[in-house]
């Protein structure tokens, strides 16, 4: 038996990665293209996903659309220049006010299937344009995405993906932060055509089969 | 003093080892399929009666056969020819048992921590592991249990007391009373779920144990049950628990320690590989037994017999029959607890048992 525990660690090793389709699992670091933000919109009926992976010195910006979230996730991979999209690590989800309506029958199971990411991400959801612009904007105008989020969060905890498909199931609808552009020459002439600065733009209502409406403060 | 009989200790650190893989994977969804709803957290709670008669069941049957598992008390209690058939049938309930463990193990690896993966790689090797585990000295399983034990339970409390802070109650409050006959129900359900490991009472032992670690034994599943519900529904709400799969696994995602340390969620799920080991192993062992003592007359020789099992059990997991998976409760109450007491009421009308 003495025998038979050497061999057991040595089979567990299997399950870390040996296996040939065990090893799809494992890309290498410098492979990998971690998303930080990720943005949904609804354009022309099909889903757009757009993500921001900041990088050493520049922030990859990717976008496709596809039929459903998964479809368009996948459309996302040739456009990623043979790296590998990396969703587990991502901090923010933006999404339009058409994408909002599907957050509960694509939006989260793609995170729960596919995305392997945290269902704890902090949601914000758009006022007025399409994450993908809002994301384009905050790229030219310098700025990393995420940061930018990050100083809108509110004094209390951000309300979270895993916290709005709660409250939409529990009690019918769920209040989100809403976010704007800001276009930035406007008051710096200095600033990048387009470039954009993310904005507090009160909050959002969600209710399942309706459209989001917008308040200005938290009731 | 011989390898092929278990102590007491160590019969009970593989029956809750074993228990706990099921426990996790099938609550609280299972709980939400039946319309328990909100009050899916009270099963548990309800559930520690029948458990607490299942430990008292499976004590007194092994009282009267020191050094023998339970296939020798089926034919002490019901005669040769009764008692082997029986213990026949136990061997095949085994091999499914084994087969749903292997598969749903393998589902939950998929899904938790190689979601590219296909769950071939994990069925090869939990079987071969479970195998080596079954051909081995039982005492030796069984000592195995007794180090992974603590580990475990250091485990088990990293994963589910952060949860704690994280409950809000509303989740847990039952709109109506409309949930609770569900919620009743679903006691025999997490007794059910709970009592897959009670195979180990079919592993010789030298001794029964006392009266009561049996009932705290059953009755700490039950209340593990109780922790895992209330931390799963109490952080994501019934509704949602009931769409997601792997609820319980997919809060892990989120699990931080100290705002320094997250995504730990594969060396946590990893842990739950002993659980399967252990599990498949004692249903394995269980198997060979039951087939060598039917066939022999005692459980001496029982290689082929588990040889036979696993392969059985790779086959029947590999092919996936969800037929078969749906008839698992049913068959397992009817077999367990019914077979069981059935065999107990004989036993003591021919006073055997």
């Amino acid at each position: 038996m003495k025998r038979w525990i050497c061999i057991f660690p040595a089979l567990l090793c299997l399950l870390t990665g040996c296996g040939p389709s065990l090893w799809s699992n494992y890309q290498p670091v410098e492979e990998l293209l971690p998303v930080e933000t990720v943005g949904f919109d609804v354009v022309d009926g099909q889903v757009q996903i757009t993500v921001s992976a900041p990088g050493e010195g520049s922030t990859t910006q990717l976008t496709a659309r596809g039929d459903t979230v998964a479809a368009a996730a996948e459309n996302l991979r040739p456009w990623a220049g043979g790296a590998a999209l990396f969703f587990p690590h991502t901090r923010y989800a933006l999404l339009s006010p058409e994408a909002a309506e599907r957050l509960s029958s694509e939006i989260l199971p793609w995170f729960t299937h596919s995305g392997r990411s945290r269902l704890a991400i902090p949601v914000f959801i758009l006022r007025e344009g399409t994450a993908r612009a809002l994301l384009e904007g905050l790229n030219a105008a310098g700025q990393n995405a995420g940061q930018a989020l990050e100083a809108l969060s509110p004094t209390e905890q951000p309300v979270t993906l895993l916290e709005l498909a709660r409250e939409l199931r529990r009690s019918g609808s769920a209040l989100c932060p809403a976010v704007a552009g800001g276009a930035l020459h406007e008051h710096d002439p200095a600033a990048a055509e387009g470039a954009l600065c993310a904005l507090n733009a009160g909050y959002a209502r969600l209710r399942p089969g309706a459209a989001v409406e917008f308040t200005e403060v938290q009731p | 003093m011989n390898g092929h009989t278990l102590t007491a200790r160590q019969r009970l650190a593989l029956l809750w080892l074993g228990a706990i893989s099921p426990v996790f994977q099938r609550l609280p969804g299972a709980l939400l399929q039946q319309g328990a709803g909100a009050a899916a957290w009270l099963a548990p709670i309800l559930a520690l009666v029948p458990l607490g008669l299942a430990g008292l069941l499976f004590c007194r049957l092994l009282r009267p056969l020191p050094g023998l598992g339970l296939a020798e008390g089926l034919c002490r209690c019901l005669g040769q020819p009764l008692g082997r058939g029986l213990s026949l049938v136990f061997a095949a309930w085994a091999v499914v048992l084994c087969a749903s463990s292997l598969r749903s193990g393998a589902e939950r690896f998929c899904f938790a921590v190689f979601p590219q993966s296909g769950a071939a790689p994990f069925l090869l090797v939990m079987s071969a592991l479970g195998l080596m585990g079954a051909l081995g000295r039982l005492r030796t399983l069984g000592r195995m249990a007794e180090a992974v034990l603590p580990f475990l339970l250091l485990g088990l409390a990293l994963v589910l007391l952060p949860g704690l802070p994280g409950i809000e109650v509303e989740n847990l409050r039952i709109p109506d009373g409309a949930q609770i006959p569900p919620a009743a129900l679903g006691s025999l359900v997490v007794t059910n779920t709970a009592s897959a490991a009670a195979f180990a009472a079919f592993l010789p032992g030298e001794s029964v144990g006392r009266r009561r670690d049996w009932l705290w034994v059953f009755c700490s599943l039950g209340l593990l049950g109780l922790l895992l519900c209330a931390v799963t529904l109490g952080r994501l709400g019934a509704e949602l628990s009931g769409e997601l799969p792997y609820p319980f696994f997919l809060l892990l995602r989120d699990l931080r320690f100290l705002r320094l340390l997250e995504r730990v969620e594969a060396l946590l799920c990893a842990q739950w590989v002993f659980t399967d080991f252990f599990l498949t192993a004692v249903l394995l062992s269980a198997a060979g037994l039951c087939a060598a003592t039917v066939c022999t007359g005692d459980g001496t020789r029982r290689r082929w017999p588990t040889v036979f099992a696993s392969a059985a059990a790779l086959g029947l997991a590999w092919l996936n029959p969800a037929a078969l998976w749906g008839l698992l409760p049913t068959g397992n109450a009817l077999l367990l607890f019914g077979g069981l007491t059935l065999t107990l009421v004989v036993g003591r009308l021919r006073k055997v048992a």
